[in-house]
């Protein structure tokens, strides 16, 4: 329940430093995966679905989207 | 310090008994005034259609007979006057003038049913209301419109707007023009420079509005309506403005940024961001199978080759979107709060939601994540860089970020 207060907490904006944390933290394979999941539980065929979701996990997580904090201004 | 120049616009005012030269004297910045050339009279006669001009003539007569400080058209008429090329239809009036004149000013508007105010952020008096013309319509017919106006009264010995021409140490040029031969129904607008600097000034303000952060924000404070009042939705345009003005010439635009950011640390890291997606921009690459010879870049998909038609066709789309994926969040978020009373079968339902809705928006992330593919180089088509940049924050700031946080979510449940 504690846990669950803490997680609740940190999650409730998307600041700047928080963005900065999700690019961070979102491993690309993890991230295939979970649109890997999105688009074949709904429906898309595999093949169609790993093209895409690989597609877009690799451009989610370049290596420039790990911005320093005082950088990251928009 | 009084220039010359400003000395001979105080001689040169008293002729049309609008401006007292005593009151003129107490302007502490050097305003160099001059008649607009062949070139921005043409501008203003064929840009500016007839409604507006009426409209702005009522505006005039009621400036120049009260105010006893110098005045001035600002926002998309000056703009139109002072851009080269565009094709942007010209919005409501917006109008600067001396605070010091506001008591005046809006006694006489007030007749005419205008309200007034104080702006939040910069605590200038405003007034604002809409005005009744007549007109002859294209098929020679009168018509009735009503044209919206906003002044705010801008103070030269305290400066308190985004640019207040007068101020201790300001330079500015005023391009003075005519509406008739009546001298009552003349005005006044700032010049390129003048202008270039109002908008890199209020897109500096602007950019600090458009994220999920300040959106949610927003939206939790004043609901829906929020969308409404948007001042972060303005800066597309006013890029595609600055860019129009300035000819598309990143780098001009970019020196002109620097000399007026000075040493301000967080405008100074938003322009470097921006530097960022225009060195990428410039580097992305020509993929010969994936651009039509004839194809014009990032204006041509939203629009036929327009800088600001396309614009007002992207922020549509970002809008919409934008207003999707924030419902989307919240409604999730919601769920998600009550994680400590949800069954694990209520905690499969919202997963399986969260797959849906990334589904849901499958065709939105595709082309956020993909348009530099229509992008085409080959022409210097510097031009798609405002609708490029507009794209790379919205994906940044909105896209990026929803796609991650329901992942994260996503991995708690």
């Amino acid at each position: 329940m504690e846990n669950d207060n803490k997680k609740i907490q940190s999650y409730t904006l998307f600041s700047k430093e928080e963005i900065n944390q999700l690019n961070k933290e979102c491993e690309r394979n993890e991230l295939e995966s979970f649109f890997y999941d999105c688009l074949t539980l709904n429906g898309k065929e595999k093949e169609y679905s790993q093209k895409m979701s690989k597609e877009w996990s690799e451009k989610m997580t370049a290596e420039d989207k790990i911005i320093n904090e005082v950088e990251k201004s928009f | 310090m009084l220039s010359n120049k400003l000395e001979n616009i105080n001689s040169e005012e008293t002729k049309t008994e609008n401006n007292k030269p005593e009151k003129l004297k107490e302007i502490l910045g050097e305003l160099n005034f001059r008649e607009s050339n062949q070139e921005e009279k043409e501008r203003l006669t064929e840009r500016i259609p007839q409604e507006k001009k009426n409209a702005l003539k009522t505006c005039a007569n009621i400036f120049n007979k009260n105010c006893d400080y110098p005045w001035y058209v600002t926002g998309s008429i000056a703009f139109l006057i002072n851009a080269k090329e565009s094709k942007k239809q010209p919005d409501d009036i917006d109008i600067i003038f001396h605070e010091n004149d506001f008591e005046k000013v809006a006694e006489k508007f007030k007749e005419i049913g205008f309200t007034e105010g104080i702006a939040k952020q910069t605590n200038c008096p405003f007034i604002k209301g809409s005005i009744e013309v007549e007109y002859l319509n294209s098929e020679g017919d009168i018509e009735n419109k009503t044209i919206e106006m906003e002044a705010f009264g801008q103070s030269t010995e305290n400066p308190n707007g985004l640019i207040n021409p007068g101020a201790k140490e300001s330079k500015y040029n005023i391009i003075k023009n005519s509406l008739s031969e009546k001298s009552e129904e003349n005005f006044n607008i700032l010049d390129k420079e003048a202008q270039t600097e109002l908008y890199i000034k209020n897109l500096l303000e602007e950019i600090k509005g458009f994220n999920f952060d300040s959106t949610l924000k927003d939206i939790k404070e004043k609901g829906e309506e929020f969308y409404e009042s948007d001042k972060s939705k303005k800066f597309a345009f006013r890029l595609a403005n600055l860019f129009e003005l300035n000819h598309n010439n990143t780098r001009e635009i970019i020196l002109r940024s620097k000399e007026i950011i000075g040493n301000d640390n967080e405008k100074m890291n938003t322009l470097r961001s921006f530097m960022k997606i225009a060195k990428e921009f410039s580097k992305i690459p020509k993929e010969d199978n994936e651009i039509d010879e004839n194809d014009d870049g990032l204006t041509n998909v939203f629009n036929e080759g327009h800088l600001q038609e396309s614009i007002i066709r992207l922020q549509e789309k970002i809008e919409f979107e934008k207003k999707e994926i924030i419902n989307i969040y919240s409604n999730i978020e919601n769920k998600y709060n009550n994680l400590s009373s949800l069954s694990k079968s209520e905690k499969e339902d919202l997963k399986k939601e969260i797959t849906q809705k990334i589904f849901e928006k499958e065709n939105t992330i595709g082309e956020f994540l993909d348009y530099n593919k229509n992008i085409n180089k080959e022409k210097n088509y510097y031009k798609d860089l405002p609708l490029y940049t507009f794209i790379i924050i919205f994906r940044d700031n909105y896209i990026e970020p929803f796609c991650k946080k329901m992942k994260k979510i996503s991995d708690e449940l």
